[in-house]
């Protein structure tokens, strides 16, 4: 089930916040309880059957859970039993997720004829996988973000909690245990969070279904059209807009699954953090999808020793975590190469350029370079394959004999300059400048200064949602895309 | 800014609160409960046959998804205020000055039109070539027509950058049958007496009715002409002068409008052509050899649908098109019992024919109209053919069906 569908928000989330907040707020165990079956519900309405495969892996970790606090002192036991673990946990991943990519790579370089098993991939494997794979290392580790001691939990239906919880279940932020282990059985509901998780849902909702699914449609017709046959222009027009595309969908999902927890007492972390204002390949994985990169810096980067074992360990430690990078967001050759090309440049930017305060004054070359190479990257992941990533490559710099702007070009922008404009204007912090400029000035005005703007301000949530709303009921175009996650 | 913030809450609350109890009503319920006990039958049905195994498994997965899709469909279309959320996109994407939405293009004319890209039409000239042949093979004359193309030279032009293929497409398809006798109708239009926005609807992909009237007059000259069969010879049924019409104002909205909405599209005008001279007709409606039902009585009595052109309670009808003969999934058979010949005339074609075909049947003693699109008639043509055996066969097909190997599969064999 889509949150940018009329299902969800005027049937699945209206009825689940009645049933969940007629239980008594004392009843902790009944909420969670509640709360668990209604996100397996939640999954089970898009994966009936692979439901079984979640449940599975709750109980599996649940176990290994137990059994690494209980013999947490036991370090070479315990090691053990996180290898166990680790090997399930990404045993069943890579089943699902690689065992098709494998037999194909297999075929191919060894001309065998394998047969392709062909499994249906069950939609937020990768995440749900990670998030259980942290849960039993946080336990391990025993320390959560304050320092506190964290224990493995004795109830079955928190670690289920935990791991399938619906606002996070299919498009992350991939939430670290050790960020809600205590909001589990502690966490405060209250009408204020409540009311920040609905305006956090709402942007979310507007930035998925109003900026993204409209660029997507540039960047459909761009890769829709031969490289030797499109325009440079339009080229460009396409990458940057699926640049947006993705940045709004998933950081719009972000917002939505941070405000659905907060509805529900929980409070993740920020998954981006503008992004785009980045000026260097490494500051922008710093504020791009924080949760994966936190996730791979904490229990695989730093595992294999991150930088404190050399400069030759330090590169081939980067090389791992980058190539798992790109190979996590997708079975094949062109999510591999995408995360290498990142490889590169952050080898390049932590080893090659020192640091120079001659360049201060010239950041916005910074900021130009991380665009053009993140923009680049994104064309190597959207196409199909590398001979195919390097024909719109070319295409970019005209190397196909393609002319440098078109009709369509002309025509796209003036039917989607709204969008594309609204994109530029909101991947940069313009909220948090209005913020201080206006809001947080709100209780110094008037009391009619202050009506006014007040009803201004609630207009344009609702206006936002109303808008949004109508564009999903009328079936504007949608598209899903992590069903290679 | 916290008690802002709560009020944005208590009013998301409220409206998906009501939205949520006026979405999911009775009807609702027990449409969505339909859709799940149908599964939960089925179901029942595999395990009490022992079927259950790898297949059955991954079909039931399968049939559950579906499920799915088919419950959250209904869910949407059953959402409360439904058709005024669309109506607000709509008005959204005029004042956002969009002319192009999904597949659709608007003119300069502000006429909306489905975009062509170009087709394969092989198909339907290899099958239309071997009608012809085997209507020559029965001594049946045959025509081939050509409505006129909604994208017009000299009056349509689309926005930059888009580009449509359908007067390529039927050029295309003409050569192909060039062994074949038909008539071209886009070479017509100028000697129609209409203004070429008053030949297609802004918001739909049919001609208007104005239009077939004028496109039947030629063909009936046409066939006089090719094959001497006397139709119509006092020139009383081809003559507009002998027909009377009703306009509908601001009444249709077409499929293409349907889509966006109305107050991106606006509405069209419907005008109903009816005959002014005595008239006695009988119209069966057959369905999968089945007779649905008969009419009879006058043209406008046996052969039109009033009901379908009365306006909804949004003040239009999406149907008024459908007016003349109804829907496209039965088999028309329509006696004229005043004509003063025994002709026989079988029309195929998609749903361009069909008021075509209410207005061909003035000229013939029987007539005949099978749409051949998926879903609608699915018998062999040829066999119908040779059991009919009409004096002559005449087939219509919009640009639109050229590439689609379904409508032109006459013999009804197994595509690949």
């Amino acid at each position: 089930m889509l949150f940018s569908s009329s299902i969800f928000v005027f049937g699945f989330l209206p009825v689940c916040l009645l049933f969940y907040y007629i239980i008594p707020k004392s009843r902790r165990k009944l909420r969670n309880l509640f709360l668990f079956i209604i996100s397996l519900g939640f999954y089970a309405w898009g994966e009936p059957v692979f439901v079984l495969i979640m449940i599975m892996s709750i109980l599996a970790n649940y176990i290994f859970g137990l059994l690494v606090d209980k013999y947490n002192d036991n370090k070479i036991l315990s090691k053990r039993i996180i290898v166990i673990m680790i090997i399930l946990n990404l045993g069943v991943l890579c089943t699902f997720k690689y065992s098709g990519f494998v037999v194909d790579n297999l075929n191919n370089i060894f001309n065998l004829n394998i047969e392709n098993p062909n499994i249906s991939l069950p939609i937020g494997i990768s995440f749900f996988t990670f998030q259980a794979i942290s849960y039993v290392i946080d336990v391990y580790r025993r320390r959560d973000m304050d320092g506190d001691i964290i224990r493995a939990q004795r109830n079955p239906i928190n670690v289920g909690l935990y791991i399938a919880l619906f606002p996070q279940l299919i498009a992350g932020p991939i939430v670290r245990y050790k960020t809600v282990a205590q909001q589990i059985n502690h966490r405060d509901e209250n009408f204020d969070d409540f009311s920040e998780g609905v305006k956090r849902f709402i942007l979310g909702l507007s930035k998925k279904v109003l900026i993204s699914n409209n660029l997507a449609l540039i960047a459909d017709k761009a890769f829709s059209i031969a490289p030797n046959e499109i325009s440079i222009s339009f080229i460009w027009l396409g990458a940057i807009s699926y640049c947006m595309q993705i940045f709004f969908d998933f950081a719009g999902y972000s917002d939505m699954a941070i405000g659905l927890g907060k509805m529900f007492g929980f409070h993740f972390l920020e998954n981006f953090n503008y992004p785009f204002i980045s000026k260097s390949v490494s500051e922008f994985w710093q504020r791009w999808h924080i949760s994966l990169g936190s996730w791979f810096r904490d229990y695989v980067y730093f595992p294999l020793g991150g930088s404190k074992k050399g400069t030759s360990r330090t590169i081939i430690n980067l090389a791992i975590v980058w190539f798992l990078t790109g190979f996590w967001h997708g079975a094949n050759w062109n999510c591999i190469a995408w995360g290498m090309y990142f490889f590169i440049f952050i080898f390049i930017e932590k080893f090659l350029i020192k640091k120079n305060n001659k360049l201060k004054g010239l950041s916005f070359l910074g900021h130009i370079y991380t665009l053009v190479v993140f923009i680049t990257g994104l064309v190597i992941f959207r196409c199909t394959s590398i001979p195919s990533a390097l024909d719109y490559l070319k295409s970019m710099v005209g190397l196909n004999g393609n002319m440098w702007i078109n009709d369509l070009t002309i025509l796209y922008i003036k039917e989607f300059w709204v969008f594309i404009a609204a994109g530029v204007l909101f991947s940069m912090p313009v909220a948090g400048v209005i913020k201080r400029k206006f809001i947080n000035k709100i209780d110094d005005f008037s009391f009619i200064k202050k009506c006014f703007f007040v009803s201004i301000y609630v207009v344009m949530y609702m206006g936002i949602f109303i808008i949004s709303m109508s564009y999903i009921v009328k079936g504007a175009y949608n598209p899903f895309i992590y069903f290679n996650f | 800014m916290k008690k802002v913030n709560r009020i944005i809450a208590v009013v998301f609350l409220i409206f998906i609160g009501c939205f949520a109890i006026k979405s999911v009503g009775i009807k609702e319920c027990k449409e969505i409960y339909g859709v799940m006990a149908t599964f939960i039958d089925k179901v029942k049905l595999e395990i009490k046959g022992d079927k259950l195994n790898e297949d059955t498994e991954s079909n039931l997965n399968i049939d559950m998804k579906q499920v799915v899709s088919n419950t959250e469909n209904s869910f949407n279309n059953s959402v409360f205020l439904r058709q005024e959320f669309i109506d607000f996109y709509g008005s959204i994407q005029k004042t956002l000055n969009k002319k192009v939405q999904e597949d659709l293009a608007k003119d300069n004319n502000n006429i909306l039109h489905n975009i062509a890209e170009t087709r394969d039409v092989t198909f339907a000239i290899d099958n239309l070539n071997e009608l012809s042949d085997f209507s020559a093979e029965k001594d049946i004359k045959f025509l081939y027509v050509q409505p006129p193309s909604k994208v017009m030279e000299d009056f349509t032009v689309l926005p930059k950058g888009i580009i449509d293929s359908s007067n390529e497409n039927i050029d295309e398809f003409l050569k192909g049958i060039e062994g074949v006798n038909y008539l071209d109708l886009r070479n017509n239009i100028d000697n129609w007496n209409l203004s070429k926005e008053e030949m297609f609807y802004k918001t739909d992909h049919h001609w208007t009715i104005e239009s077939v009237f004028r496109g039947y007059s030629d063909v009936i000259d046409e066939i006089n002409q090719l094959y001497k069969m006397n139709l119509d010879p006092d020139n009383i049924y081809t003559n507009i002068e002998n027909f009377s019409e009703t306009i509908y104002e601001e009444n249709f909205l077409g499929s293409q409008g349907n889509k966006l909405s109305e107050p991106y599209s606006g509405l069209d005008d419907f005008n109903l052509i009816l005959p002014n001279f005595k008239t006695d007709f009988t119209l069966t409606q057959i369905l999968k050899n089945d007779i649905l039902h008969e009419k009879k009585g006058t043209f406008k009595e046996a052969l039109v649908y009033e009901d379908l052109i009365k306006e909804n309670e949004r003040g239009y009808s999406i149907e008024s098109y459908t007016s003349y003969l109804g829907y496209g999934n039965t088999e028309k058979r329509i006696v004229n019992n005043s004509v003063e010949n025994d002709k026989k005339v079988l029309v195929i074609g998609d749903s361009y024919s069909r008021p075509f075909s209410a207005f061909l049947s003035l000229c013939f003693k029987e007539t005949r109209n099978l749409d051949t699109q998926p879903g609608r008639f699915e018998e062999n043509i040829y066999d119908y053919i040779s059991e009919y055996d009409p004096d002559i066969v005449v087939v219509m097909f919009y640009e639109w069906s050229l590439g689609a190997k379904d409508t032109f599969n006459f013999k009804r064999i197994e595509l690949k």
